[in-house]
Formats: structure tokens, C-alpha cells, sequence
């Protein structure tokens, strides 16, 4: 049986591009129960089954209904309905970058509008009392139809047609941002984004600003209290930890009333909150040490994100291999962006977190200079004729760095909630690890140093599973002291199975050691983008230090 | 006359009703005779499917082509019948089609005002153009120079050279073939009383064209102008001619 691989590496292979949204269509049929509509009643047509021409939204029944689109290619599979007009597309990669949010994954798909007569498009094409072919154009008519795209799935399928014309692709999977068009040329542009550029992911705020306010003021002791405006503890969990003025205490929760189990919580001081306090719900919201990576899911689930997309048991399985499960501490207590404090986290642990259009998943890669490659390369098998480029990024280098944390104070000291801002002044550890090799006259000569101030680390981190913050500052240093070099390259599709976060060996006469010799040099691999759909790749990567 | 043959001419769209017997609601018959090649006809069921047209007035047809489908994967049959005032009739033995090439069948012309398109399967199937009609025939056939339809394949290769020398892969996307149409020497009277009409028609749909219907009767491609079809000129005395750029499918 034919595959996908198989025709990868087959000569004289045929590559094809179908793009598919999948759009909103309703489930019911027009005056068919429990849809009410009726012509001559709540229209003078019938509707197209998408919510903009809907007569009976209270029974809309929302469905999805994909549209396919392919380039101009006489060679096509029979049997599926699939617009030809596409004329290009574009996938920028997701880049990924050390220490912060990737650059997200993007397509821009360009196409040629068309007349089109509706059939399999509008289920009453045969009811109406013009003829669609002569009104109106294929994309005109879906915007009108469908004026709210943004964040549906789309996806570009490049792979290959076989001789019976059966298709197999590769699936890359993004959200729509727009739809533009159709131009006085009747040229069309679909933009898509990957799951990290959600706005929703820079807009949500945690924790939540506070909806309610203590009704009544409340003494020292653990206590039941009830908050206005009614209806307002709704938006809280029915158990965890609040922020009121500068003390943290623990609450469960029924309806409006917040019963105070414990107070003075984190060593913050038990105080009198007056009537009318906002009372915040902090995160997260139990103490303890928390995996980062159970914090970054927690983050993105408050922004919406779909839990489906996040491979949790893979992300902890990286994540526990270089960092400790009690390394990380913290309560934030002030709002702030999901975005900020996600990155905040990537940084100061040296990870990386990335939207794999390919499997359609959120991953996870803590920076590590010790992982074995999974792909050998050299210039005579593999990399394309003229197209490898070696840089050194001279500006990435540093050799020392100082780690600020502790900002969640534990022991006898006391913690305020004003004080858990992420602030050199609110941190209470400040260390410093020097590579002092590379500060020699005879490398560098000075001293470039990295300061990370982390919320995140825990007071005691330096304590935890053989210091955890040496263990992160030598993720640093073992990554940056050396020269670091980018390689950028391109490779057949028959090599394409190396993807963005894989580490890989080349051997290349561009890689020369001192005696001139070519040994295998290890990168990881930061982009991969789809130069030439279906058979030539273009990649960068950025070297591990050996 | 040569054995050059065009068939535009589609008694479908001319149809008063077409019905099919059987038909998917998301691929209505209707799509056979939009001369598009990315939508279909599928049926509901597998069997015997029957496609009728009903004209205003009686027709005639001595041609009968199809392009766009997959009966060669169904077990599939093709014929067209015509009825004669009691009973159905076969136009020519059933076709079973052993690929997608087009297929442009001749038969002795015959007038009726319904027709019925009849297609056995074995399971479902899928198809995107069907025409039958009265078949053009040019005067004179394709002159030196002139490139078989089949032959004249347009590819777009991509070649994958290693920064060593090795070959490492090629890609292959077929855009079709292409050819051209050529009218030479074709006599006034005959230019001004057929040619027309299948401009018109050229202009806005594609069309099936067999440049040479006895000799090579497989070399059928389902074809559309490419650019602006240019005018006839008079080339010799009472005779005229053009030469069309026409890119077409013939797989």
C-alpha cells in the first residue's frame, strides 16, 4: 500500500497543495423541526445555512463545512469537489526562539475568485429564484455568508498525488486571522496563525481582575463572608487562594459566600479588610511547588486554549528530565497577561514552547545542550547544491549569568502582596555564576553577563535536586559561552522528516575543524519552511555546544 | 471532409429537464454539463443509473464524449440511447473504460427530443463532464507542424542536486498539454456558416476535439482555449484560416 513516504522519495514524485476551511454551517435543515423558518414568514428565501442569513438563530444549530482548494494541476483526484484557484501559497514556519514564545507558524494562501453556481455550497441552490452562476461570485458570496472567520480551523495539506490520483499529505493545521478580498482583480488572500498568535492569549489577564467586593469588613480570624455585586462569585473558583488588600488567605466558596479557612497565608500579615475590598483570586490558586510546565497549562487553559492541543504527559516527561518538579514557587497576585507570564517562565528556565502546525499540538523543549541527534547530514547526500549558509551569532554570546528569585518568601520572613511583582527590589536570593575560562584575555576578554529576575523560581531552588538555579544558569552557559553558529540550508523532500525542535549531526567541508577535517557538528533545528511545496525544504538551526 | 472532429455542441445544457435516477444531493447531475472538471455527479447508489434529458424540440447527435471520472475503478459502462416514440435505443454498444483518457464516441446521427445517458456500476462513482451532440467536422485536418495533443505534455520539473553532484529527487506537476487548433484552408462558405457558432461557445467553455478521428480515434483531449481565440484570415482565395493555442487534459 502506498504512503506518503513512499512518494516522498519516489523520482519523478507529484506534489499538490489543498488548502481546506472549514467554515460554520448549520446542522438543520431550512422549516425542517426544530428550525422555525419559513419563506414568506421569516424571509422572502430560504437561508444558506450559515448564521449571517439565519431566520431562526435561537435553533442554529452550528456544524462545520469544509471547502477544499488546490493549484491549477491537470492531474487531480476524481471525486472530490476541489476549487482549483489557488495561485499561492506561503507557510512561514514557526521559528523557534530560546527562551520565549516561538514566532508563530503563519499561511498566506492567495486565490482567484470565480464564478461558481452554488451547487454543494448552498443546499437551496435549486429553490432560488435567480441563477447563481450569474450572480455573484464564488468568494463574494462565502464573505457575505460568512462574515466571521477569525479562529476557525483551516489546513494546508502539501503531499503528493499518486497514479491512481490518490492524494497523500502532510496535514499542517492552522486558525484563520482573515479573509481579504475579493480585489477589483477578484484576487483573494487567506491569512492563518498558528494557536500561539490568539489574541486571546495576550489579551486574558491572571488572575482575573476582581468582580467582587467583600459586603461586609471583615476581622482577623477565619471567617464566612459574602460579596457584592450578587452573582459576582460566579467568576471565582469554589476553592483556592485571594489576594485582599496585602494579605493572601485560603477560601472555599458556595454561590456568593467565601467561607475563609485559613488567613494570613505565605507569611503575609492577617489584617482587617474594610466593606467594599476587591477580593483577587491569585495564581495559582493552591501553595506549593508546581511543575512550570503545569503552570504554562494552566495559563493557556485560562486564555481558552483547547486542552486537546496540549500534549501535557510529553511536556512533563521533558520538563522533568532537567528541571525539578520543586523548583518553582510563586503567587501572582497583580493581573497580567497569560503571554508575559508564560515567557516570563521560558526564559527564566531556558525552555522553549512552540504551535507544531505538522501535529497540530503545542511542544515543549527545555534548551538542553545534551540531547542525541536524530538525523546525520552531509553535503553529499543531503544538503542542496549552493544552499548552506553558516553564520556565527557573536551578539547571543555571554558568560556569566545572574539569577534574581525568591520573590515568595518562605520561613520567618513575611510577604505582602504588593511584593510579589516581578521586581529586582521584591526578589530575596541574587546569584551569580561565572564562566571564568571564557572571561580570559585569551577568549573573550570580558565579561557579558545575562540577569534573569524570576517570580517563578522558588526561594529554596538553589536547594532543590542539586541547585536548580546553577543548573539553569549552566543550561545558559554551557549554550552561549561557546561561539554559537546558525546554519541555514535546504534539502530535498526525500530528507523532509526533520522537523522544527529535532536535533541533528551535519558534516559539511562549510563545518571545518582546526586540521581542516569535516566532524559531524550537532544543531537544533529553529525553522523549517517549505520552499518549493513538496520537494525542496529550507532549514536553520542554531549549534549545540558539544 | 477531414476526420477532424470538435464536439461542443451539449444537448444537456439545451434540455428542458435533465433527471438522473439516482443522485448524491451534494453532487447533482447537474454538474456533468457544466464543462468544470472539479465537480461531479455521483449517484446515491451503485447499479444502473439513467440520466434523462427531455428537449423543447427533437435534437440530433453523432457524437457522444465524457471526461473526469473514475467508472474504470467501478466496473463501470457508458452508453447514450435516444427514444424513438416506444422504446429506448442504443446509440452504440456500451463503453467500459479502462482510464481517464477522454473519450469521444461517433455514431450515425440520430434525432429525438429525449435522450438518456445510461451508466452501470458497481459501486459509486464520480463524473465531471458529459456532452453529446452534433459533432463539428473540420474540412481539412491539422497541417506539418503540429503537435498530437498527447504529445504536446506540459510539465513544470524540479530537480534536487546535492552540494556534492548527486542527484537527490525530481518533481514532477503535470500542467496539462498543450497544442494548438488549426483551421487551414478552410472554405469561405464553411467558416461563415459553422465557425461562429463554436467561437461563441469557445470563448466561455471548454470543448472535446479529435484531430483525427479515424486514424488516431484515442487521442481525444478535453481542451479550452487558452488565450483570445484570434480571427480567421483569408490566407488564400476563398479560403480561410486560424490557428487557436488550446491547452486541454488528456489523463
Amino acid at each position: 500500500m502506498t504512503t506518503y513516504d513512499d512518494l516522498r522519495i519516489k523520482v519523478g514524485r507529484r506534489p499538490i497543495t489543498v488548502v481546506e476551511l472549514d467554515l460554520d454551517f448549520c446542522n438543520n435543515l431550512y422549516g425542517s423541526s426544530p428550525c422555525t423558518a419559513s419563506v414568506g414568514v421569516t424571509g422572502t428565501q430560504e437561508c444558506f445555512n450559515c448564521f449571517a442569513t439565519c431566520q431562526d438563530t435561537a435553533n442554529f444549530d452550528r456544524g462545520t463545512k469544509t471547502y477544499k482548494f488546490t493549484e491549477a494541476n491537470s492531474f487531480l483526484p476524481i471525486g472530490e469537489t476541489i476549487y482549483p484557484c489557488i495561485t499561492s501559497v506561503d507557510i512561514a514556519p514557526t521559528q523557534l526562539k530560546p527562551g520565549a514564545f516561538s514566532v508563530s507558524a503563519s499561511v498566506t494562501v492567495a486565490l482567484q475568485d470565480f464564478p461558481h453556481h452554488d451547487r454543494g455550497v448552498d443546499p437551496y441552490w435549486y429553490l432560488r429564484f435567480y441563477n447563481p452562476i450569474e450572480q455573484g461570485t464564488f468568494f463574494g458570496k462565502l464573505r457575505a455568508r460568512n462574515p466571521n472567520v477569525a479562529n476557525r480551523v483551516m489546513r494546508v495539506k502539501t503531499g503528493y498525488v499518486d497514479a491512481d490520483r490518490t492524494v497523500y499529505t502532510l496535514t499542517r493545521t492552522y486558525f484563520i486571522d482573515r479573509i481579504e478580498g475579493p480585489d477589483a482583480s477578484g484576487r483573494v488572500k487567506i491569512v492563518g496563525k498558528d494557536l500561539l498568535r490568539f489574541e486571546e492569549i495576550a489579551k486574558t489577564k491572571v488572575p482575573k481582575l476582581p468582580t467582587a467586593f467583600l459586603d461586609i469588613t471583615i476581622g482577623t480570624a477565619p471567617t464566612t463572608v459574602n460579596v457584592t455585586p450578587s452573582g459576582a462569585g460566579a467568576n471565582y473558583e469554589t476553592s483556592g487562594r485571594l489576594a485582599i488588600d496585602e494579605e493572601l488567605v485560603d477560601y472555599t466558596r458556595s454561590g456568593d459566600t467565601f467561607t475563609i479557612t485559613a488567613r494570613n497565608r505565605e507569611a503575609t500579615t492577617a489584617a482587617v479588610h474594610a466593606a467594599g475590598t476587591p477580593v483577587i483570586d491569585v495564581f495559582p490558586n493552591t501553595s506549593g511547588a508546581k511543575k512550570i510546565v503545569l503552570n504554562i497549562k494552566n495559563l493557556l487553559l485560562a486564555a481558552g486554549i483547547d486542552s486537546s492541543y496540549i500534549p501535557y504527559s510529553a511536556w512533563e516527561t521533558e520538563c522533568d528530565t532537567y528541571i525539578s518538579p520543586f523548583a518553582s514557587e510563586t503567587a501572582v497576585a497583580a493581573p497580567e497577561s497569560v503571554k508575559t507570564l508564560i515567557e516570563e517562565m521560558l526564559e527564566e528556565f531556558g525552555c522553549s514552547l512552540w504551535w507544531d502546525e505538522l501535529d497540530a499540538q503545542l511542544k515543549f523543549k527545555v534548551l538542553s545542550t545534551g540531547a542525541s541527534a536524530t538525523a546525520s547530514l552531509n553535503d553529499t547526500e543531503h544538503i542542496l547544491k549552493g544552499s548552506m549558509v553558516v553564520k556565527t551569532l557573536e551578539k547571543e554570546r555571554i558568560t556569566r549569568v545572574q539569577i534574581n528569585y525568591g520573590i515568595l518568601k518562605k520561613g520567618a520572613l513575611p510577604n505582602s502582596v504588593s511584593t510579589l511583582t516581578r521586581d529586582t527590589e521584591n526578589t530575596s536570593i541574587s546569584r551569580l555564576y561565572i564562566d571564568t575560562a571564557a572571561e580570559n584575555p585569551n577568549l573573550y576578554g570580558g565579561s557579558i553577563q545575562k540577569t534573569i529576575v524570576s517570580r517563578w523560581l522558588s526561594y529554596n531552588a538553589h536547594l532543590v535536586s542539586g541547585n536548580q538555579v546553577q543548573k539553569i544558569a549552566d543550561r545558559y552557559l554551557a549554550r552561549y559561552v561557546p561561539s554559537i553558529r546558525e546554519v541555514s540550508f535546504s534539502l530535498d523532500a526525500k530528507d523532509s522528516t526533520i522537523r522544527t525542535g529535532n536535533v541533528i549531526e551535519i558534516t559539511s567541508r562549510m563545518l571545518q575543524a582546526f586540521d581542516g577535517t569535516q566532524s559531524p557538528v550537532k544543531f537544533i533545528v529553529t525553522e523549517f519552511r517549505e520552499v518549493v511545496p513538496g520537494s525542496h525544504y529550507k532549514y536553520t538551526a542554531l549549534e549545540l555546544p558539544a | 471532409m477531414s476526420s477532424a472532429r470538435i464536439g461542443y455542441d451539449n444537448l444537456l445544457e439545451q434540455a428542458v429537464i435533465v433527471v438522473a435516477s439516482s443522485e448524491n444531493s451534494d453532487f447533482p447531475v447537474q454538474n456533468t454539463y457544466d464543462w468544470l472538471t472539479s465537480d461531479y455527479f455521483k449517484p446515491a447508489l451503485s447499479g444502473t443509473v439513467n440520466i434523462t434529458a427531455t428537449l423543447a424540440s427533437p435534437k440530433t447527435a453523432d457524437y457522444f464524449a465524457f471526461f473526469g471520472h473514475d467508472l474504470y475503478n467501478h466496473g463501470g459502462t457508458i452508453k447514450l440511447q435516444w427514444w424513438n416514440g416506444s422504446a429506448y435505443v442504443d446509440c452504440f454498444a456500451a463503453v467500459t473504460p479502462t482510464d481517464n483518457t477522454p473519450q469521444f464516441i461517433t455514431f450515425t446521427a440520430q434525432t429525438a427530443t429525449i435522450w438518456r445517458v445510461v451508466i452501470t456500476c458497481t459501486s459509486v462513482f464520480s463524473l465531471a463532464v458529459l456532452s453529446f451532440g452534433a459533432q463539428l467536422t473540420l474540412e481539412r485536418g491539422m497541417y506539418l507542424n503540429w503537435t498530437p495533443p498527447p504529445l504536446g505534455r506540459a510539465t513544470e520539473l524540479v530537480n534536487s542536486i546535492s552540494d556534492g553532484g548527486a542527484f537527490l529527487g525530481r518533481s514532477i506537476i503535470a500542467k496539462g498539454v498543450k497544442t494548438t487548433l488549426e483551421l487551414q484552408y478552410a472554405s469561405d462558405a464553411w467558416v461563415r456558416t459553422y465557425w461562429p457558432a463554436f467561437v461563441r461557445h469557445a470563448e466561455q467553455k471548454p470543448f472535446f476535439f479529435v484531430p483525427d478521428a479515424v486514424g488516431q480515434p484515442l487521442e481525444v483531449v478535453y481542451c479550452w482555449a487558452e488565450d483570445d481565440i484570434p480571427a480567421p484570415k483569408h490566407t488564400h482565395y476563398g479560403f480561410m484560416g486560424v490557428s487557436i493555442p488550446i491547452r486541454g487534459m488528456v489523463e
